[in-house]
């Protein structure tokens, strides 16, 4: 029995099966394996960073992107995710290019995942998804997004950002020419805007009304004419016309080429029955309609964002 | 050699020129062009004007191994017409043709048999180390140290001048590159473990070779003294390297030598193999391979696992431990073999690209381990009574290998055929007749690996295309007028150095777009940050003052003329008070006809080894505005020549070429004359 055991033995030390067993010992012994891996992941994302000019354009301008770029970017972030699972700032990227790519639902797994840091709000992704919502005609859903994404501390999100290499090699990008505290408080704006028309949509006016007296509070808020103008239609959903005529009128002080805003002062003039001034506010109305001016209506821009 | 046509089909694009040569093999080419260029025209360029406004070219000299008689087939090619980049191309794929034939004689050396000799030379041929060349410059050194292991080899057998003096010549090559530490290394491993793996048959082979010496004693010294000689260019180069004229800042930093190319730890660290090989996707993931990656055909892993309960000979193990002891060294940081070796080995102060210890011996040897082990599964098939139980063994084991494969990405359907075809040589191998089986192994083996790999590098050159808009491969060297803004300084003379650190990239442009300049004025400088505050506001305003060091020159050197325009001539060839008669790498030829006398500057790089002549009568060269070249020339008409380095210099060149070239002749004929009495 030993014998033919120790026969056995022999055999098989004397087979090439006995060099995977060297090669095993060696790597065990030899090599530091952790230093390895993580060398090799190291290897291996900085040979796939992309070249982000192509995100930061489409992300400014609607540029189109090849597949090609899409599935570098996609590639990259997944691949960071593979290393690193529990970045919260690359989900918030890869959600953003599979949106783009046609995957919507792995878009908004994604942004849901990242939309909360220990119990803390992160902007982008909750502006993304009330995005995602708005479009799609889901108001609830999109308000209380948009509703996060105005509650969140917007100092935290542009420390993540500043912290994140990824965004370092953004920021590194030639075409990168942006101020990023600028450009998150501009999207709060857009957040805002976003809110009270799906608030708005819902018929919900008491709450447009606070909504719009906290934005008129936020001084560091940009389009303060779209925000009179929807705390107009808050005043008018209450049925408080006389306060939606001045919250309008304090509109068209700011911007003269809001067709909406001349359409509801015409109204309103309609229906305190000065048709004279209702017929010349609706003929601007219609006019200004004419020339298609991207920025109006203000819940045009429904664009996803990183920065 | 159909193999090779096959290989060569499937780097076409790069043959036909339709894509570029990439990473180091581009300045390769391009100082390998630069050197044959010249030397067609029978100049040897010790200096090259065009690389950062001149600097000695001994560091490329020795990159690319200058006494290498096989640079000569481009010289011809050139004289036949072809285009400079057509004659590199073909001197790349004559040189990976002989690589790989030195590979398959290694092979028939170890493996006796003409089969396995040609598998093993079939899965070199077509991994990719086949992309290299295209990719870096490591052929340069792969060549002569294959050859230099087949003679070796070949020596230790049979104990013949031809194989002794090819070794010297191999050795020789090696010695004569700045880089001949990669062979150092490989030998000194190969050695160790052959006095461990070949105690006997060591004692024999030394016994044999002195016996050689012995009788061939006058050939042995002339060998041994051609071996000494061809030291020289790396030892001048060395000692060049302490001396400061040159700077290698990239490489250098982190370094703890004096010498200009040692290289720092850290640096050494981005380029182990770590850094460059994807290990981890050798057997997926093909579609994305890109410059440099590692790709094996899927032959090499099935035989090795096919090959598993094989018998296992001394020859296996000693391959093994070889590749262990080189890919302990490669790892660098994770193990602690190479900083120990850093610390206490000179050598290792110089390597820097360490992985090329992977395509230099690891790979090799890797695919002779391979084939070794599945000459023994043959053997141990052929000798074994239960035939059934091998075959279904081999059977699992492709079954095995298609199952793993099934959970990779990406695997292109030449990798089952290559699969398909392995088992089917199996099964041939069982059924059919011995010699029909060794007549169709042949195709098959070399039709399972040229499928894939026929795939792979389509994929490969595809993606090239897509990343690389501009696939026209440069005709002419344009290093020298790249923007210095852009400019990342690699090599150059250490002075030229600091001026691109401290002089403002547009005022330095501006300037050295005036090749030659004339001043009235000539003050006294000291070399200090200070002064080159002042030398910038006079290269922007082009003042009419040009700087020569304190400590440099006498005081009659200096002239202060308070007639002078307030501006340089910085076009005296225009206004005619200068005329280029004829130029060089090592050699300017100027006439000057000048009312006064006039300090002329010539916008390129001073080095001690320049020296000035004016009417044939020597003249003092100073350095002027820093980091060029500045003479006094008389009024009336002169002459002047600037020449770089000594007759004596290029006489021992021009000698060493010959010797190689003389002695790569004479080992052609002693090889015939082998081959002849053999037969």
């Amino acid at each position: 029995m030993y014998k033919t055991f120790s026969r056995q033995i022999q055999w098989l030390a004397s087979r090439v099966a006995v060099i995977y067993v060297v090669l095993f010992l060696f790597c065990i012994t030899c090599i530091d394996l952790k230093t390895l891996d993580s060398r090799i992941k190291t290897r291996h994302l900085n040979d796939s960073i992309p070249d982000f000019s192509g995100m930061i354009h489409f992300s400014q301008d609607q540029d189109p992107i090849s597949p090609n770029d899409w599935k570098s970017y996609k590639y990259y972030f997944g691949l960071i995710l593979r290393y690193i699972p529990d970045d919260i700032v690359t989900r918030q990227l890869l959600g953003y290019v599979d949106y783009y790519t046609g995957h919507e639902e792995e878009a908004i797994s994604l942004f849901k995942q990242s939309s909360m840091m220990q119990g803390r709000i992160l902007f982008w992704s909750n502006y993304n998804l009330g995005i995602i919502y708005y479009k799609k005609g889901m108001w609830p859903q999109a308000a209380g997004y948009f509703l996060s994404a105005i509650r969140s501390n917007l100092d935290l999100n542009l420390l993540l950002m500043q912290n994140s290499l990824v965004y370092k090699q953004i920021f590194a990008n030639h075409y990168f020419k942006y101020s990023i505290n600028d450009e998150i408080h501009q999207a709060q704006s857009r957040a805002y805007i976003l809110l009270l028309s799906s608030l708005h949509r819902m018929h919900q006016y008491e709450k447009m009304n606070l909504i719009f007296k906290i934005a008129m509070d936020n001084k560091d808020l940009s389009y303060k004419d779209a925000f009179y103008y929807y705390g107009g239609l808050s005043y008018l959903g209450m049925g408080q016309a006389e306060k939606a005529f001045l919250l309008f009128q304090e509109s068209l002080n700011i911007e003269k080429n809001n067709p909406d805003v001349y359409y509801y002062i015409g109204n309103i003039y309609q229906n305190v029955g000065e048709l004279e001034k209702a017929r010349n506010f609706l003929q601007a109305s219609y006019v200004l309609h004419q020339k298609n001016d991207p920025r109006f209506p203000y819940d045009n821009h429904l664009d996803l964002r990183f920065f | 050699m159909v193999p090779y046509i096959c290989w060569g089909f499937c780097f076409r694009h790069f043959f036909l020129g339709h894509l570029p040569l990439f990473e180091d093999a581009i300045s390769y080419a391009d100082h390998i062009r630069f050197y044959t260029d010249n030397l067609s025209h029978g100049v040897y360029p010790l200096w090259d004007p065009t690389w950062c406004d001149g600097a000695p070219n001994d560091f490329f000299l020795r990159r690319i191994g200058d006494a290498n008689p096989l640079l000569f087939l481009i010289v011809l090619l050139k004289w036949f017409g072809v285009s400079s980049s057509t004659a590199y191309l073909i001197f790349l794929g004559v040189y990976y043709f002989l690589a790989g034939w030195a590979f398959y004689l290694i092979a028939r050396l170890l493996l006796v048999d003409r089969f396995f000799a040609f598998m093993a030379y079939v899965l070199l041929l077509f991994s990719s180390w086949g992309s290299e060349i295209f990719y870096n410059y490591i052929i340069i050194i792969f060549l002569p140290i294959i050859w230099f292991f087949y003679f070796l080899l070949s020596f230790s057998r049979k104990a013949q001048r031809a194989y002794f003096l090819g070794i010297c010549f191999c050795a020789g090559m090696i010695v004569t590159t700045y880089i001949p530490f990669f062979f150092l290394t490989i030998m000194v491993v190969f050695s160790f473990l052959c006095a461990l793996f070949y105690w006997h048959e060591l004692s024999d082979f030394l016994k044999r070779s002195l016996g050689f010496f012995i009788k061939n004693k006058v050939f042995t010294i002339l060998c041994i003294c051609f071996l000494l000689i061809s030291c020289i260019p790396g030892l001048l180069f060395y000692k060049e390297s302490k001396s400061g004229d040159f700077v290698l800042p990239g490489r250098h930093s982190g370094a703890d030598s004096s010498s200009a190319i040692a290289v720092g730890l850290d640096n050494v660290a981005s380029g182990d193999i770590i850094s460059h090989g994807y290990f981890d996707r050798i057997l997926d993931n093909h579609t994305h391979l890109d410059m440099g990656d590692i790709y094996l055909p899927y032959v090499f892993f099935l035989i090795l696992l096919t090959s598993t309960f094989a018998r296992a000979y001394k020859l296996i193990f000693f391959l093994l431990f070889n590749i262990l002891a080189i890919a302990l060294i490669t790892v660098t940081s994770a193990a602690g073999v190479h900083r120990f070796l850093y610390e206490h080995v000179i050598i290792f102060k110089f390597i820097r690209n360490i992985y090329y210890f992977f395509w230099l011996a690891i790979l090799p040897m890797g695919i002779l381990l391979s084939v070794a082990a599945f000459k023994s599964l043959l053997e141990s098939i052929d000798r074994s009574s239960k035939k059934a139980y091998w075959l279904l063994y081999i059977i699992a084991c492709h079954l095995i290998f298609i199952f793993f494969l099934r959970g990779h990405q990406e695997v292109l359907w030449g990798a089952w055929t290559a699969i398909g075809i392995s088992l089917l040589y199996f099964l041939l191998y069982f059924f059919c007749e011995k010699k029909i089986s060794y007549l169709i192994g042949f195709c098959m083996i070399f039709l399972a690996v040229f499928i894939q790999s026929a795939q792979v590098y389509e994929s490969l050159s595809g993606n090239l295309f897509r990343v690389q808009k501009n696939v026209e491969i440069r005709e002419h060297l344009n290093v020298a007028s790249a923007p210095l803004a852009k400019m990342d300084i690699y090599y150059s003379s250490s002075l030229f150095a600091i001026l691109v650190k401290y002089i403002d990239p547009q005022v330095l442009d501006d300037y050295r777009g005036h090749k030659l300049m004339l001043y009235d004025n000539v003050v006294p400088c000291e070399d200090n940050t200070a002064f080159l505050k002042t030398l910038q506001l006079a290269m922007a305003n082009n003042a009419n003052i040009a700087f020569v060091p304190r400590s440099e020159s006498t005081p009659g050197n200096w002239v202060s003329k308070q007639s002078a325009s307030l501006h340089a001539d910085n076009d005296p060839i225009t206004s005619g008070k200068v005329s280029v008669v004829s130029f060089d790498a090592n050699t300017w030829v100027l006439r000057t006809h000048l009312a006064d006398n006039q300090f002329l500057v010539i916008n390129d790089n001073y080095n001690l080894g320049w020296h000035a002549f004016i009417n044939g009568h020597p003249t003092r060269l100073f350095r002027a505005n820093f980091s060029f070249k500045g003479v006094w020339v008389p009024a009336g008409d002169s002459k002047i020549v600037l020449r770089f380095s000594d007759p004596k210099e290029y006489i021992f060149r021009f000698f060493l070429i010959g010797l190689f070239a003389g002695t790569f002749l004479y080992l052609l004929v002693l090889l015939k004359r082998n081959r002849t009495s053999n037969v």
